[in-house]
């Protein structure tokens, strides 16, 4: 990790414009409940928030999320962690996130928007079947209970 | 020998019962003392206790002085004096219990003397209950203090010399004699000297020091006082400078613990209080730890007298102000200055109305006025320490609050606008300004100009441009004006949008905090026609000169000149609001109305407010209500309540009213936006991403991060700022700012 993130100096010029492009598209769309931009000069590593969408149990809860770019973008995928801890059937205790097109999907014409609109989705529509959090996923039916635990969670670690 | 002399001899190891038949023996005996003195000396000296057996002995020898006591008592008694009094008091005292080294043997000083010689024993008595009383007062200080000892020892310097040359003759009496007790006299004399005087120095520096006594310096004198009584002991008592430094440090502990609990009132009376602030310096000077312990004490009186709800912010930022100022004056290395500036800081951070205060302060306080004088007092009082050697084991590194050894007036600016960043002061000082020009008349802006330029001189010139070009409109204005005006009387100020304070500038002024906003904030009403036809005809010349810009009236900023004619043929004149105005041509056309229909025939949908303005005519005696809610013109020539009548004379109720001069306000829209901030909307979506994910930022980072991330990015961290600083202005947006440090509100 450490090794990709000082590789920003000697940063590909397609990946950086590639990147760059990404992040302006980002800016001008400013869609609502996500966003995202690079921690600092590293083009590489950006910092998101993903805000929970309306009418979820999610609603109005905010993350922080943390994205690495491989120096190969976009043909590999980026490696998305939550930073704020997430209770949620698909994000495990470390933050680590299971989404098929962040894996074996991953293909380059994703881009961050659409990474984080997935994961803003991921947050109100789980995928039960291939837990992280075994029980969350078992709670997930029962969405009033679930969004109790989930709230107490919430106000534990994330504020 | 004597009987006394053998009662003497039957001290060693006598039981104690045994002793009290002595001291009856040597009451007798002493009633006519006749051992000659030299006797007694050799006598004594050969009795005198060895270092190991010596506490015993004396001990024994305290239990039957003790018993002997009241019949030296009455002994003095016989002579008469206030010294027996005295004396037996003390010695009645003694043997209620307290049976101190020092008391026995002052007391057997006093039987020596006593026997000895005749003509000195009362002398000695005295001497005795001096000493006594001080060394009592030694052990048990609290009892006495503080009162008591004032009132013994330092009620003035003429009762503390007298007692001391009391003191003094007995100990030379017995000098005199050649006692071998001599040199346990001087011991006691030496211990029972120095707190008498030290008493005494404290006492008359807490007198010294009292309120009233700031002017003049303090310190001085008493160390002088203080060494003299102690020379004289010194020279007595053969010590070099022993009971005179003792003295001179106990004077000047004693006026700093004055001075510490002062403090508080000295920073509120400062610079009346200057002379007082240098006592406490120089107090504290040689004292380690003087200064913190002084820091800690006004810190502690800062918070619990000055920094809760029930003091105004005017008073907390002038009590900062002149403790900027009264207190580099106590400690040069602003350690106390940093003490009370840190929580008056944080305080003043939550006080929403601090920043203008500051700013008054900074334009209209003692600083602004007395500005270059109070500097040149203190840059003469900063001379005068040069001299003074910092002493060892009070330095403290300078903090870093503590900046610039400039003016007075620039270290206070600089104290008081580190309170919160620029831009806040910035924004107050504008609105400010713009309340101010609205109210000018005759466009003399001269003073405003003064106070513009001393605010360039705070906040750098970069801070004044936009009350620069408020000036500026306030010029053109004068210009126009005298194009323009001739024609329809009506004066008008023209102000530029993109510069004004929002709540001036824009038409919805909701949600606006400042002053003139207050004004602003007013409910949507027409001009009468009459009104309105200048207003017109004015914006008329106006566009004419001025082809590619608008106007836009902002009819609530201005006033109206009125001369009102009342019904009894009175002529009155006054300045009113242009609703006040509006409101009484109106009602001088329809006559007895309510309030509804004015509001109707001024377009104006919020009732409640036309009819507050028509009550305030009611209060101006022009109109009456003579039902609630209806009003019409006041009609003083008939006393008695005329109902009806006054509907028939409200067609004569001349409100005659002459559009003498009306301000108002009006702003130009011009074509091309703003040379000076740019169109950096592109930015400001960056901006919005990275205050969202990072957090925080200083402008600096911002901008080095829009030029790294924003194509073709060549915006200079200037015109950032003024982008931002409209963009903070406008409160649409979610931007805020505190500590340098941009971010979104949540």
């Amino acid at each position: 990790m450490s090794a990709v993130a000082s590789s920003g100096a000697s940063l590909d010029a397609a990946v950086a414009k590639r990147l760059q492009s990404e992040l302006m598209t980002l800016m001008m769309a400013s869609l609502p409940g996500i966003s995202a931009f690079p921690q600092s000069d590293n083009l590489l590593l950006w910092t998101g928030t993903l805000t929970g969408a309306p009418s979820t149990v999610y609603e109005g809860l905010q993350y922080k999320l943390r994205l690495q770019f491989p120096s190969d973008y976009p043909f590999t995928a980026p490696t998305i962690t939550f930073e704020t801890p997430c209770w949620h059937p698909n994000v495990d205790e470390r933050g680590n996130i299971c989404l098929d097109i962040l894996k074996e999907k991953w293909s380059a014409v994703y881009n961050v928007q659409t990474i984080l609109l997935s994961l803003q989705t991921l947050l109100g529509d789980p995928n039960v079947s291939s837990p992280l959090n075994g029980p969350a996923a078992q709670l997930w039916e029962d969405q009033e209970e679930y969004k109790r635990v989930l709230l107490k969670h919430y106000k534990e670690h994330a504020q | 020998m004597t009987h006394t002399a053998a009662a003497y001899d039957m001290l060693g190891g006598r039981p104690l019962e045994d002793l009290r038949q002595l001291a009856q023996r040597i009451h007798a005996t002493t009633a006519q003392p006749t051992t000659p003195a030299h006797e007694l000396r050799a006598h004594l000296h050969a009795r005198r206790p060895a270092a190991a057996d010596g506490a015993t002995a004396y001990e024994r020898t305290a239990d039957f002085l003790a018993e002997l006591s009241s019949s030296r008592a009455k002994l003095a008694e016989q002579r008469g004096g206030a010294g027996g009094e005295v004396w037996r008091a003390l010695a009645h005292e003694q043997m209620r219990g307290s049976s101190l080294l020092a008391a026995w043997v002052a007391e057997s000083l006093a039987l020596v003397a006593a026997l000895g010689s005749r003509a000195d024993a009362l002398l000695a008595a005295d001497t005795w209950a001096a000493g006594r009383l001080a060394a009592h007062r030694g052990a048990t200080g609290a009892e006495y203090a503080p009162r008591d000892a004032e009132d013994a020892l330092g009620a003035g310097e003429a009762d503390n010399t007298r007692l001391l040359g009391v003191f003094v003759r007995g100990v030379r009496a017995l000098d005199a004699m050649g006692s071998a007790a001599a040199w346990v006299a001087q011991g006691v004399a030496q211990g029972v000297s120095l707190f008498c005087t030290q008493e005494a120095a404290a006492a008359a520096a807490a007198k010294a020091g009292h309120p009233g006594t700031w002017d003049r310096p303090v310190l001085g004198p008493l160390v002088q006082r203080a060494q003299r009584a102690g020379a004289t002991l010194d020279a007595l008592l053969q010590t070099t400078a022993w009971v005179s430094s003792a003295c001179m440090r106990g004077a000047q502990l004693a006026l700093l613990e004055v001075r510490q609990l002062e403090l508080f009132s000295l920073v509120v009376e400062y610079p009346a209080s200057a002379r007082a602030l240098d006592d406490l310096r120089m107090c504290c000077a040689g004292q380690p730890g003087m200064l913190r312990a002084t820091a800690d004490r006004l810190q502690r009186d800062v918070c619990a007298r000055l920094l809760h709800a029930g003091a105004a912010t005017g008073d907390i930022v002038g009590f900062y102000a002149a403790a900027v100022g009264a207190l580099g004056r106590v400690d040069r290395t602003g350690l106390v200055l940093w003490a009370v500036a840190g929580p008056i800081r944080r305080y003043l951070q939550g006080r929403s109305d601090a920043v203008a205060c500051i700013v008054g302060e900074l334009l209209d306080g003692a600083l602004a006025d007395g500005g270059p004088e109070g500097a040149a007092e203190l840059s003469s009082a900063a001379l005068l320490v040069e001299g003074e050697e910092e002493p060892e084991g009070t330095w403290h590194p300078r903090p870093r609050d503590a900046q610039g050894a400039g003016t007075a007036a620039a270290d206070v600016a600089v104290q008081l606008l580190g309170v919160f960043d620029t831009d806040a002061y910035v924004r107050a000082f504008d609105g400010m300004l713009a309340g101010r020009l609205l109210r000018l008349a005759a466009y003399d802006a001269s003073a405003e100009v003064r106070q513009v330029e001393r605010m360039g001189g705070y906040l750098g010139a970069r801070a004044v441009e936009r009350s620069r070009v408020m000036l500026r409109d306030i010029a053109e204005s004068r210009r126009l004006d005298g194009q323009i005006s001739g024609a329809t009387g009506l004066h008008a100020t023209v102000v530029s949008r993109q510069f004004w304070p929002t709540a001036i500038a824009t038409t919805t002024a909701a949600g606006a905090a400042s002053a003139a906003a207050a004004a602003a904030r007013e409910p949507s009403w027409t001009l009468p026609p009459e009104m309105e036809r200048l207003a017109a005809q004015w914006a008329g010349a106006y566009e004419a000169l001025r082809p590619a810009r608008r106007l836009e009236w902002r009819h609530a900023l201005g006033s109206v000149a009125l001369e009102v004619e009342m019904l009894d043929g009175r002529t009155v004149r006054m300045r009113v609001r242009p609703i006040d105005a509006a409101v009484l041509v109106a009602i001088e056309e329809m006559g007895r109305v309510d309030a509804r229909s004015i509001a109707e025939a001024l377009e104006c949908t919020d009732v409640p407010w036309v009819r507050t303005r028509l009550r305030a005519w009611v209060a101006r005696g022009v109109l009456r209500e003579p039902a609630v809610g209806v009003f019409e013109p006041a009609d003083h020539r008939a006393a008695a309540d005329d109902g009806g009548g006054a509907l028939a004379e409200t067609a004569a109720a001349a409100g005659e009213e002459e559009v003498h001069g009306e301000m108002e306000e009006l702003e130009e829209h011009e074509p091309e936006v703003d040379a000076g901030v740019p169109d950096l909307s592109v930015h400001y979506n960056y901006i919005v991403g990275m205050l969202t994910n990072i957090g925080p930022l200083p402008l600096d980072r911002m901008h080095a991060m829009l030029a790294m991330f924003v194509p073709g990015d060549a915006t200079t961290a200037e015109q950032l700022r003024a982008f931002l600083a409209v963009k903070l202005r406008d409160d649409d947006e979610r931007l805020e700012m505190s500590g340098g440090m941009y971010r979104l509100r949540g």
